[in-house]
């Protein structure tokens, strides 16, 4: 069951790969967000389905680096014309 | 029963999870695209819930809600940000212009 929602999770990634190929850069930020939430969740599934605590941890992680990465893209974008 | 509540919410995570995805693909602008990050924070709670459900509030539990509150913070501020970008790429600036006032007095 959890193992079917980290698959799940993970072809969540097809679209955003998508978006973040062809289409504009505030998308592609929007993409890497969401990328970033469905990475976090397939850890937390993991942690569940694996019976091991490894993952939750960089699931607690990857929530701040994955924030910090995506602001700093948007830093940028803010000061193109 | 605890078995069916698990799966009630595990599968409302999956579900609002890919809708996000299938939005973000099918919205025309990128502010569209902007509003399908909102219901990822909504997943994250139902997944909190489940986790929390099936494993009580032990040392997962307890960082699965710490992941949910994290989402819950994070994700609304860097939407806010994204479409601040979004509209001082288009405009220059994100501030309030005089075409901005002229068109609020007009409504």
């Amino acid at each position: 069951m959890w193992l079917a929602a980290t698959v799940a999770f993970v072809l969540g990634f097809i679209p955003c790969l998508i978006v973040a190929v062809r289409a504009d850069a505030i998308s592609t930020v929007a993409a890497l967000n969401l990328a970033g939430v469905l990475a976090t969740f397939a850890l937390v599934t993991m942690t569940v389905a694996f019976q091991s605590q490894s993952f939750i941890t960089l699931a607690v992680v990857l929530v701040p680096v994955s924030f910090v990465g995506s602001l700093a893209f948007v830093r940028y974008l803010e000061g193109q014309p | 029963m605890r078995t069916v509540v698990v799966d009630v919410f595990l599968w409302l995570a999956v579900a609002l999870s890919l809708i996000c995805c299938v939005g973000l693909l099918v919205a025309p602008t990128a502010l569209d695209r902007l509003h399908f990050l909102g219901p990822s924070v909504l997943a994250g709670l139902c997944l909190a819930v489940a986790v929390v459900v099936q494993n009580s509030f032990s040392l997962v539990g307890d960082q699965t809600i710490l992941v949910a509150v994290l989402l819950g913070l994070c994700s609304p501020v860097l939407t806010h940000a994204a479409a601040r970008a979004a509209r001082a790429a288009g405009r220059g600036t994100w501030r309030p212009g005089s075409d901005d006032v002229l068109e609020m007095r007009r409504r």
